[in-house]
């Protein structure tokens, strides 16, 4: 497996976790349609939460949080009113971040949870 | 679920209903759109109100969130609706009911305290006329409001404030309208008349131009004093009365001018736009309308240094202004009529070097050049105005007198008395009217109270006849003679008055 691949399947697990710990129920893992990809896809009590996850090995190159762009939020947007219309989900649904920054050796410097991102004003 | 707050929508100087709806979806990604033609500081009203909710220690819903100010078509500017737009959002979510009759204007701070406004006053009056019971402001702009009476204005500190007493935990204590002492003391004149010395015959036209709201010309070589002059004249103004007090501070109100806290504008104001102002900005205009300084001048001074400076599509559109008292604006999308009842005062050179008639100076002006500058204002304007004064050049030895003739020089003060005097009986004299002033009275007013005996007819007609007045000039010297014997508290024109007013016609010194 690639590098870079390796450190976003690794945050992944690491999200997931996390969520679960948050007691979300997750529900699918990589969603994959026309529109794009969902990392996770989870609830939250009533409301289904698309989940957006970005891994960064140290800060020196931008954080998690710099690299998602209006561009990503939109492709999530659509994605997720894509699924909710397929599962017909009839519910308050919103878009998440988590953030997670990585040590040198694989360690765990940060996590941190975003929720609704729909309203981020980034570039 | 949704909710309606009332607010009201201010276009020039009309005010105009509208209603905020806030609808929080219980379904869908969390969003908070504006419809209803928003302009970019409303649309903007997004992020303060969010951000204002949140830094109340107010969890912000995350739903979808719809505001839709009607009527639809109708621009929203400004950014007044922070204030019901949050209301509607925290109605819904926390479920209290909105008082009965009530309407909601402000601009929320970021940290959920609210800002001044302009245009209370006139929503107030609105409030009032449309049997409105409530209207919740902002702290700063409730003074203004506060003024009118019959109508309950709740001074909102804070969001958080106007949640505590919504939901019922706390009371208001309503605005009281209070007098801005610092604003009262504000005397408008830079200079006193006794400061001027010499130019009895310009102090002469001013206290006629200030008894009877006529309009003033002032021709003179630079330095001579005109614009001292003309500094001088608020001092000699009465104070606003009542109802143009009221009329004043709508305009001030309407375009911003009302500092927080402010009161009700008691001295009437004082405009001395430089010649570079554009046509909209001396008779008002703009994408969206705003009034110009011939209507911020309302019941007050417009004082045009360097007349013949101006550019003349300025000049030629104070035309209906200085006839009419108000004016119109036109532009595609809305048409707005502000008030414009002012003094004109005009100062000008003789001449584009300035020394034309001068006792000692050369003018070193070309007829032509003189012809120039002359023309540059043109008839129609010039018969609009009243009283023709040439400011003569103050000789040095008069300017260091002895201290004893400067003492007898009168002062503002006394001059300001019998103007009041002379205000004072012509307020009583139209009081049914619907005009104040000797120069607003039209043609059947003149009939009615400017009789002319035999005598004072002839001398008019003779004088028509040397001068060649014009039929509007006529009148003029008329409502001239009208203020000269009110300032004496005459009832009848007289013959002395007539000549009086015939002094003041522009005198043409090259003989035609």
């Amino acid at each position: 497996m690639n590098k870079n691949l390796e450190i976003g399947y690794n945050g992944e697990l690491i999200a997931a976790k996390y969520l679960r710990e948050k007691k979300y129920e997750i529900i699918e893992r990589n969603y994959r349609n026309k529109y794009g990809e969902i990392d996770l896809i989870a609830w939250d009590k009533k409301a289904l939460v698309f989940v957006e996850v970005r891994t960064k090995v140290g800060q020196q190159f931008g954080s998690p949080e710099d690299s998602i762009n209006w561009k990503k939020i939109n492709k999530l947007k659509r994605n997720a009113a894509a699924y909710t219309a397929l599962k017909k989900h009839a519910g308050v649904y919103r878009i998440d971040a988590v953030c997670i920054v990585l040590g040198e050796n694989s360690s765990i410097e940060r996590v941190t949870h975003y929720q609704n991102i729909t309203f981020w004003r980034v570039g | 679920m949704l909710v309606k707050v009332a607010s009201a929508l201010n276009l020039g100087l009309n005010t105009m209903e509208m209603e905020v709806e806030v609808n929080v979806a219980s379904r869908g990604l969390p969003a908070f759109d504006i419809v209803g033609l928003p302009t970019k500081a409303v649309a903007e009203s997004k992020e303060r109100v969010r951000t204002a909710i949140i830094n109340s220690n107010i969890q912000f819903p995350e739903r979808r969130i719809m505001v839709n100010l009607a009527p639809g078509d109708v621009p929203k500017e400004g950014s007044f609706y922070d204030l019901p737009i949050a209301v509607g959002i925290l109605a819904t979510v926390m479920g209290f009911k909105l008082p009965e009759k009530s309407v909601f204007f402000g601009e929320l701070s970021l940290d959920g305290t609210l800002r001044h406004v302009k245009g209370a006053l006139l929503l107030a009056l609105f409030a009032r006329e449309k049997g409105i019971k409530n209207i919740f402001l902002p702290k700063a702009s409730a003074n203004e409001a506060a003024v009118v009476k019959g109508v309950n204005v709740y001074p909102v500190e804070s969001l958080s404030q106007l949640l505590f007493f919504l939901c019922g935990q706390i009371t208001f204590e309503l605005a009281v309208y209070k007098v801005n002492q610092s604003e009262q003391s504000v005397s408008a004149a830079e200079f006193d008349m006794s400061e001027v010395l010499g130019q009895e015959q310009a102090k002469r036209a001013m206290e006629i131009a200030a008894a009877g709201n006529h309009n003033l010309f002032m021709v003179g070589s630079p330095g001579s004093g005109k614009t001292m002059l003309a500094r001088a004249f608020p001092g000699i103004l009465p104070l606003l009365n009542e109802k143009e007090s009221l009329d004043v501070t709508k305009i001030y109100s309407a375009s911003g001018r009302i500092p927080p806290r402010g009161s009700l504008m008691t001295t009437r104001p004082f405009r001395a736009p430089h010649h570079t102002i554009s046509p909209a900005g001396l008779i008002g205009g703009g994408s969206r309308i705003k009034p110009g300084e011939v209507s911020l001048a309302h019941r007050g001074v417009l004082f045009l240094d360097e007349f013949n400076e101006f550019p003349r599509t300025a000049l030629e559109a104070l035309r209906q202004p200085l006839e009419d008292g108000c004016i119109s604006i036109c532009r595609s999308k809305e048409k707005i009529t502000f008030p414009s009842q002012f003094t004109l005062i005009a100062s000008a050179n003789p001449c584009p070097c300035g020394y034309l008639y001068h006792p000692k100076k050369t003018c070193i002006c070309t007829r032509r050049e003189i012809e120039k500058y002359k023309k540059r204002i043109s008839g129609p304007v010039l018969d609009r105005i009243d009283l023709y004064v040439e400011v003569p050049v103050v000789d040095i030895k008069v300017l260091s007198c002895d201290e004893r003739i400067k003492k007898s020089l009168e002062l503002s003060e006394k001059i300001r008395q019998r103007v009041v005097k002379a205000r004072d009986l012509q307020q009583r004299r139209f009081d049914k009217e619907g005009i104040y002033t000797n120069a607003e009275m039209r043609n059947k007013h003149i009939k009615k109270y400017c009789r002319l005996s035999k005598e004072v007819n002839q001398v008019l007609i003779n004088a028509g006849a040397n001068f060649q007045l014009s039929a509007r000039a006529y009148f003029k010297m008329i409502k001239i003679a009208r203020t000269v014997a009110d300032l004496e508290n005459v009832q009848d024109i007289e013959v002395s008055h007539i000549a009086e007013a015939l002094q003041y016609r522009p005198q043409d010194k090259d003989g035609g």
